[in-house]
C-alpha cells in the first residue's frame, strides 16, 4: 500500500543543475532521518498528486539529509517535468521511509555497472564496499559528460572507476565484464536485459528505472526525402526533437520508443535502433526507425 | 497550473438572470450577475468587508449587494455604497472581462490585457448553421476530457449503441498541427452509417440504406476549445467535401472549463448544416448528445478516481493518443510562457 508516502516531511535545501538534464536535490529534515542501506529509494509525493520513486545518493552519513537526482524525462503524467520546473529551494515535499531490496550482498569480488542516471543507488553501495575494505570495479557508462563525474572524481575509490563515454567510444561491450563475483547494475531496461541474458541469475543484482530510453548520442544528419532539406541532429537532441524544432510536423506520442507513432521509413543510411516497438527483424532490415529515440550514423534519408 | 490569459466559457447566457451565480474557474471563486442594462459582470466572489461570498447577496441596479452587511460592489469591482460608511477608500475585488457570444459567457481570468480577437469563433453565429447544446459539471481533470475528445477510438467502446462502429478501430488516425490548432483526423470509407447518423440522414432526406463515407476531424486550440467536424455522405459524393445537400455535416463544439485541478465544467453542443430552424431535430440531437456525453462523464469521473488511487503509475501514450499528447504540450507551453512572464 502507499500508506507510507507521507511518513516524512522534507525540505529542499539545495538544488544543483548537473550535466545531462539532471538536477540534484538535498532534502533535509530538522529531526534525524531514518538510516538506510545504500541502494534504497524513497517515494516522493509531488504537488501534482503523483508519486515517484528516486534512489538515494550516497550513504546514510548525514542524519538530517537525503540526496536524490532527477533526470528530465518525456512527460506522461509530468512527474520529472514538474520537479524540474517547480521543485525549488525552500519547498516542502512528502516522502516515504527509505525502502527497496537493492543492496550489497556478501561477496569478495564485485562489479558495478552504472548507466546514466542509474548511477545514483550505486555510489553509496560502492562507498559501503570500499569502507569494508573490499576491492571492486565501478563502470560508469554515459553519453557525454556524466551527471556525477564531479562527485566520483573526488572519491577515495576513484582508481576503481572505469569510465565509458559512448559518444566518444560507441556502445559499451558487456563481454568486458569478467570475474565470478556479483554484478550490481542500474540503468535502462535494454542494458539490464542484455546483462540478464549474459550473467547467471545468482550473481546479478539489478534496479530497473522505467521509461529511460537513452535518446541522445552522436551528431548526425537527416535528409528529408520530400524536399531534400537536411536537418542536423545535435548530440543532446533526439531526431524527433530536432525535426520539431525545425518546424517539421512529425507525428509522435510516447517519446520513449514504445508506441510506434513516429516510426518512419528510412531510404538510405545506417540506423542505431533504441526503441522497444520494432521487432529484431524489423530493426535488422535497417529501413525504418522510431524518430523519438533511435539515431542515424552519418547521414540518413528519411521519408518525411 | 492553468493558463490564465485566455478566454474560458464560464456559463451559458441563460444561466445568469436576476440573481447572482457563483462559479469557480481555474481555482478562482467568481460571481456573475447582470447590471441594469443586462450586461454581464464577473467579480471575485469575496466581500471586501468581512469576506463573505458576494454571491450570497443580490443585485441592486448596477451593483452587487453583499447579503451579510449590505456593502455594494460595482461592475468595476470597487465598493460603491454601504449604509453609513465612506466606501471610497475600501479595498476592491477583482473584476474580470466578459464577452457574450453565441449563447455563452466567456471570461478572461488572467492579468494580461484581454484579447477580443481570441474569442472562439462560433459557427452558429452564421445563419447557415443551427445549434443546440448543454452542459455538465464533471468531477475530473479537464485534460481528461481533452484526451477523450482528441481520441475518438473510445466511441467504439463507450458509445457502442449510438456512434461507435468497428471501422473506427480499423482506420488509423493521423495527428498534425495546423497553425495554433492540433488536428486529429480519421476517415472511414464505404461503411454503414451508425444509428445517430442514419437518423440525421433521414432528417436530411438521404437514403439510409446506402454505404457512407464518414469523417471525424478533431481540432483543439489551447487552452480549452475543441471543434470536431463530423458527418457522413453517401459513398462517392466526396465525403467531407460533398455538396451540402449530399451530406449531413455537424461540428461538435466542446468547451472544457477547469474548475479545480480535479473538476471541470463541460459545455457541449452540436452545430449542424441540415434541418435549419427545425426545433424538433435540435431537441432530438440534444437528447442524443446528452446520452452519449453522460457515458463519457461516467468513464471520466471513474478514471479520475482511479488515477488518484494509483499516483505512482504512469500513463501510456499510444498512436491513438497523439492528439491528446500534442494538446497537452500546447497547454504546458502556455503555462510555461505565463510563468516566465
Amino acid at each position: 500500500m502507499q500508506s507510507t508516502v507521507d511518513d516524512l516531511r522534507l525540505k529542499v535545501t539545495k538544488r544543483i543543475e548537473r550535466p545531462g538534464d539532471v538536477i540534484e536535490f538535498y532534502l533535509t529534515s530538522e529531526t534525524p532521518l531514518p538510516a538506510f542501506r545504500a541502494g534504497a529509494h524513497i517515494d516522493l509525493r509531488l504537488d501534482t498528486g503523483l508519486v515517484r520513486s528516486y534512489s538515494l545518493v550516497g550513504t546514510s552519513q548525514d542524519p538530517f539529509c537525503y540526496r536524490i537526482a532527477v533526470k528530465l524525462e518525456p512527460a506522461s503524467r509530468g512527474g520529472s517535468q514538474w520537479i524540474h520546473s517547480s521543485l525549488v529551494e525552500g519547498m516542502q515535499v512528502s516522502a516515504s521511509l527509505p525502502k527497496g531490496r537493492f543492496a550489497l550482498q556478501n561477496t569478495e569480488d564485485s562489479t558495478f555497472v552504472a548507466a546514466g542516471i542509474g548511477v545514483t543507488p550505486l555510489i553509496g553501495m560502492a562507498d559501503e564496499l570500499h569502507a569494508s575494505g573490499r576491492p571492486f570495479t565501478f563502470y560508469y557508462l554515459t553519453r557525454g559528460q556524466g551527471a556525477f563525474d564531479h562527485e566520483l572524481a573526488g572519491k577515495t575509490w576513484a582508481s576503481s572507476i572505469q569510465r565509458h563515454d559512448s559518444l566518444a567510444n560507441g556502445r559499451f561491450d558487456l563481454s568486458k565484464l569478467s570475474g565470478s563475483g556479483n554484478i550490481y547494475a542500474c540503468g535502462p531496461a535494454s542494458l539490464l536485459d542484455a546483462l540478464s541474458a549474459q550473467v547467471p541469475k545468482g550473481r546479478l543484482w539489478i534496479e530497473a528505472f522505467s521509461n529511460d530510453v537513452e535518446t541522445t548520442g552522436g551528431e548526425f544528419e537527416i535528409e528529408l526525402a520530400s524536399n531534400g532539406e537536411v536537418i542536423l541532429v545535435p548530440e543532446h537532441l533526439s531526431a524527433l526533437q530536432a525535426l520539431l524544432e525545425a518546424g517539421i510536423d512529425a507525428p509522435f506520442a510516447c517519446e520513449e520508443g514504445i508506441c510506434g507513432t513516429c516510426v518512419s521509413r528510412v531510404l538510405d543510411g545506417q540506423i542505431d535502433h533504441r526503441d522497444d516497438y520494432l521487432t529484431e527483424q524489423e530493426q535488422a532490415a535497417q529501413d525504418q526507425m522510431a524518430l523519438c529515440c533511435s539515431r542515424g550514423i552519418g547521414r540518413i534519408k528519411v521519408e518525411i | 497550473m492553468f493558463p490564465l490569459n485566455a478566454w474560458y466559457v464560464i456559463a451559458t447566457a441563460d444561466e445568469v438572470a436576476d440573481s447572482p451565480l457563483a462559479r469557480t474557474l481555474c481555482d478562482i471563486p467568481m460571481v456573475l450577475y447582470r447590471d441594469s442594462q443586462g450586461q454581464i459582470v464577473c467579480l471575485q466572489d469575496y466581500c471586501p468587508h468581512r469576506g463573505a461570498p458576494l454571491s450570497l447577496g443580490r443585485v441592486n441596479g448596477d451593483n452587487l449587494m453583499c447579503g451579510y452587511h449590505g456593502l455594494e460592489v460595482g461592475p468595476d469591482g470597487k465598493p460603491a455604497f454601504m449604509p453609513k460608511q465612506r466606501v471610497e477608500r475600501f479595498p476592491c475585488v477583482e473584476a474580470y472581462q466578459t464577452i457574450e457570444s453565441g449563447g455563452y459567457i466567456f471570461v478572461w481570468p488572467g492579468s494580461d490585457q484581454p484579447n477580443v480577437a481570441q474569442v472562439p469563433e462560433l459557427p452558429w453565429n452564421q445563419p447557415e448553421w443551427e445549434f443546440g447544446g448543454g452542459s455538465f459539471h464533471i468531477q475530473a481533470d479537464f485534460r481528461l476530457m481533452i484526451d477523450n475528445l482528441m481520441d475518438l477510438t473510445h466511441e467504439n467502446y463507450v458509445h457502442s449503441s449510438s456512434i461507435g462502429q468497428p471501422e473506427i478501430d480499423e482506420q488509423p488516425v493521423k495527428t498534425r498541427r495546423d497553425g495554433e490548432w492540433v488536428v486529429t483526423e480519421r476517415y472511414m470509407e464505404a461503411v454503414e452509417a451508425p444509428p445517430f447518423w442514419k437518423l440525421a440522414m433521414q432528417q436530411h432526406g438521404l437514403d439510409t440504406d446506402q454505404l457512407v463515407d464518414r469523417w471525424q476531424v478533431c481540432r483543439f486550440k489551447a487552452p480549452s476549445t475543441i471543434m470536431i467536424d463530423v458527418g457522413v455522405a453517401p459513398t462517392g459524393q466526396g465525403g467531407i467535401n460533398a455538396p451540402v445537400e449530399k451530406k449531413v455535416h455537424g461540428i461538435v463544439t466542446d468547451f472544457m472549463t477547469p474548475e479545480t485541478t480535479s473538476s471541470h465544467f463541460y459545455f457541449w453542443g452540436m452545430a449542424r448544416s441540415w434541418s435549419i430552424g427545425d426545433n424538433e431535430v435540435t431537441q432530438a440531437i440534444q437528447r442524443g448528445q446528452q446520452k452519449i456525453f453522460t457515458e463519457d462523464l461516467e468513464v471520466l469521473e471513474r478514471q479520475q478516481k482511479s488515477l488518484e488511487r494509483f499516483p505512482e503509475r504512469k500513463l501510456l501514450m499510444l498512436d491513438i493518443d497523439a492528439g491528446g499528447v500534442q494538446a497537452r504540450r500546447q497547454l504546458q507551453a502556455m503555462v510555461d510562457a505565463e510563468h516566465r512572464g
